[in-house]
């Protein structure tokens, strides 16, 4: 039913425009894919407001907990996978 | 099936981002390279049976997921399962208000999001209880997909987008109160009743 597919105009009491917005921040998010829930949302200010500050957020989540694994442990498994392959050793005595 | 002898080459550019979610869920640099370590050595032995073509990426942080609940984490204390089912389903830009918001202008969530910093983010993350953070961390870090997350941790699909929900407004709630410490956020308002949290 059309009806049930209306936005409310109140986020956090709206089930389309939190499906919507759900959807967006699914996976990887790529411009196009936010822009197509924006015109969604287009007609509700609070709805497209919500969209931007979790996308904004999701970005903030994914920037601040990158981290670069320490050289050394690369070098370590590097080196223990090659000696697993030359050795035939058993990898429970790891 | 895929060929052993390929594996470091196939297997070692994610190195990176498995040390990263090892880091988020063990709190622990030390453990964290343990973890990555056990996962390395884990998926070598199990890669005759990964299926090529398939999401190795996907593949790899199920089993460090799995490494982690099964292995590593059983050598601490079992953390009690905690539901966030109460968290209040708030949202930022409802308590950038008043006085706050006119003088911050059109751009007060991008104060916010800026101003917060990357190890409040973190320390915010960290702070989840363990099934949100993975959940979360999985999602909004790593960029799975619910589908995939909910193969990763093998639970249903709803249990993902629910857990997701909750932690992330947790981990506002959290950012929130960074905010109010600095004078930009209003305070919570007792007499507003929270709404559903349901997703």
């Amino acid at each position: 039913m059309s009806s049930e597919r209306q936005c409310l105009g109140v986020p956090n009491q709206c089930d389309y425009s939190r499906e919507l917005i759900t959807r967006a921040l699914d996976g990887q998010p790529t411009l196009e894919s936010i822009g197509h829930v924006r015109v969604e949302l287009a007609n509700c200010l609070p709805c497209v407001l919500v969209l931007d500050v979790e996308v904004r957020f999701k970005l903030a989540m994914s920037q601040a907990c990158r981290e670069s694994a320490p050289a050394e442990l690369q070098v370590r498994i590097t080196e223990t996978l090659q000696r697993v392959v030359l050795d035939d050793l058993d990898i429970e005595d790891f | 099936m895929a060929d052993q002898a390929t594996f470091a080459e196939q297997a070692m550019e994610y190195m990176d981002q498995l040390y990263s979610a090892a880091r988020r869920m063990t709190r622990n640099a030390a453990d964290a390279e343990d973890l990555v370590q056990e996962t390395y050595l884990r998926a070598y032995r199990g890669f005759g049976n990964f299926q090529q073509g398939t999401n190795l990426r996907a593949w790899l942080f199920r089993i460090l997921t799995n490494a982690f609940i099964n292995s590593y984490r059983s050598k601490q204390r079992k953390p009690k399962s905690v539901d966030l089912a109460g968290v209040e389903d708030l949202y930022l830009h409802q308590r950038l208000g008043g006085d706050t918001k006119a003088a911050l202008g059109a751009s007060a969530e991008d104060v916010l999001m800026e101003t917060i910093t990357e190890s409040e983010i973190i320390d915010a993350l960290e702070s989840l209880p363990e099934e949100y953070r993975i959940t979360v961390l999985l999602a909004d870090v790593e960029g799975f997909a619910y589908k995939e997350i909910a193969e990763i941790l093998d639970v249903p699909m709803g249990t993902v987008m629910s857990r997701l929900h909750r932690g992330r407004k947790t981990l506002q709630k959290r950012l929130l109160e960074f905010g109010q410490t600095r004078g930009w956020v209003d305070p919570p308002d007792p007499d507003r009743a929270p709404a559903s949290a349901g997703i």
